[in-house]
């Protein structure tokens, strides 16, 4: 009988616990700031506000003679034939996105000035991935860019979000 | 026409349905990973040495010192080439009941909870499905006391019909999705879209944008029904929603939604006989 009343606990409070941090209140959010195992999954795909424009990755590097490359694009949204079976790239693109949504909240926010920005989590992934996974050997300096798009048929004009500064590579 | 769903009114076969569905989908999600294991380098998108850096106090504890090697480069690696192996292995130790079975699922709960724990980025519903299932089987399947086991399968259920719901609700709660925009825009982006489907939608009717949207508010608002319904309309809302899973696969790119959430439709079954009978 313990067990079943402990087993039974386990499960009724997962599920509530669930349900409270669907909600984006103060409070579920607080709740949801202790789970750093991500067991409260947020099951509101796509709405209410469902994203409907691109991000996109670019750098430019600069050289030790003092040459800047014109801006290259991380590719973000190549997508095989056989992906909805088998999509690894996937998994690098998603990661990729997420990290670009991240500053770009944290942009369009207003409570972060430059500073928190480039010191943020997403801001040094970036950075950190731009940086030794990219550059052609010989660069010095390295800066980088995230603009938004509207898809395939686009409503308007890809606008900047973010330009960060060089850093040394 | 009655559709004979009886086999999952036992707890062995929803047992092995919900597993066998969960691991392949485990076993894709860990060989992707795997393929791309170099972004698990420092330099790589899911660099640990960038990762750890996050400002989570748990990170300093010593618990989470001690398990370290399991986070980096290797760690990974070990972790994934492991999964695949038990995802290979449990439905088939479940089918021969063969040993082993038990200590399978706690290798992919456990190992679903430092993945989960480990990327902060990168992951999404199906992840956390696939944990949701693996930790639920791993609490309730070792036992011998049927009422914890069938609690496993009822938890699972009510988690898969909680998303559907919920995700139902929070269209209905958008503009976007009430006027019949949204499918169109979202299928309309690069990243989760399809140019020729963004294109049909965008010449389509006003009326068809609409008639698309609001089914998928509907549907999934009402999913809640699939433990009321007698079969053949049981078996409508779960022929939808592995129709609706397919598309997302084919459209959106979105392959590992498919069998994270068909797993959970065995439970469902077994909830709604629980609840009928």
């Amino acid at each position: 009988m313990l067990l079943r009343a402990i087993v039974v606990a386990v499960f009724a409070l997962w599920f509530l616990a669930t349900v409270l941090t669907q909600f984006s209140y103060p409070w579920a959010e607080r709740l949801k700031a202790f789970d750093s195992c991500h067991i409260f999954p947020r099951w509101t795909f796509f709405a209410p506000n469902p994203g409907t424009s691109d991000f996109h990755l670019v750098f430019r590097q600069k050289n030790p003679l003092g040459e800047i490359s014109d801006f290259l694009e991380v590719p973000l949204h190549i997508r095989g034939r056989w992906a909805f079976i088998w999509n690894p790239d996937k998994r690098v693109k998603k990661g990729l996105f997420d990290l670009a949504v991240t500053v770009g909240r944290l942009c369009a926010t207003g409570e972060c000035d430059e500073r928190n920005i480039t010191f943020s989590f997403a801001y040094i992934a970036l950075l950190n991935y731009l940086t030794y996974s990219q550059l052609a050997p010989d660069t010095d300096a390295i800066q980088f860019a995230l603009l938004s798009s509207g898809g395939f048929i686009s409503a308007f004009e890809p606008s900047l979000v973010m330009c960060s500064g060089f850093h040394d590579a | 026409m009655m559709l004979d769903l009886s086999a999952f009114s036992s707890y062995q076969s929803v047992y092995f349905a919900t597993v066998l569905l969960a691991s392949i989908g485990a076993l894709l999600s860990s060989a992707e990973y795997l393929v791309i294991r170099q972004e698990f380098k420092p330099e790589g998108v899911y660099s640990w040495k960038v990762m750890s850096s996050r400002p989570v106090y748990v990170l300093h504890s010593a618990f989470l010192r001690r398990i370290d090697f399991l986070f980096g480069y290797r760690g990974s690696i070990a972790v994934h080439a492991l999964r695949v192996l038990c995802c290979l292995w449990l439905p088939a130790a479940i089918a021969t009941h063969a040993p082993g079975g038990i200590p399978l699922l706690l290798i992919l709960a456990i190992s679903s909870i430092v993945l989960s724990f480990r990327n902060i980025i990168g992951t999404d519903g199906a992840d956390q499905m696939s944990l949701l299932i693996f930790v639920a089987l791993a609490i309730s399947a070792p036992s011998s006391d049927s009422f914890v086991r069938n609690a496993g399968l009822v938890f699972i259920a009510g988690q898969s019909i909680l998303s559907y719901v919920v995700s139902g609700v929070a269209k209905a709660l958008s503009p976007k999705w009430r006027s019949g925009v949204a499918l169109q825009q979202i299928v309309n982006t690069r990243t989760y879209g399809m140019e020729p489907v963004a294109r049909w939608l965008t010449r389509a009717p006003r009326w068809l944008n609409q008639a698309l949207c609001w089914a998928v508010i509907v549907i999934e608002t009402g999913f809640f029904l699939v433990v009321f319904l007698p079969s053949p309309w049981l078996f409508f809302f779960l022929v939808w929603g592995m129709l609706f899973h397919v598309s997302n696969a084919v459209v959106m790119g979105l392959n590992n939604f498919f069998w994270s959430f068909t797993a959970t439709y065995p439970s469902i079954i077994f909830l709604n006989h629980l609840i009928r009978r």
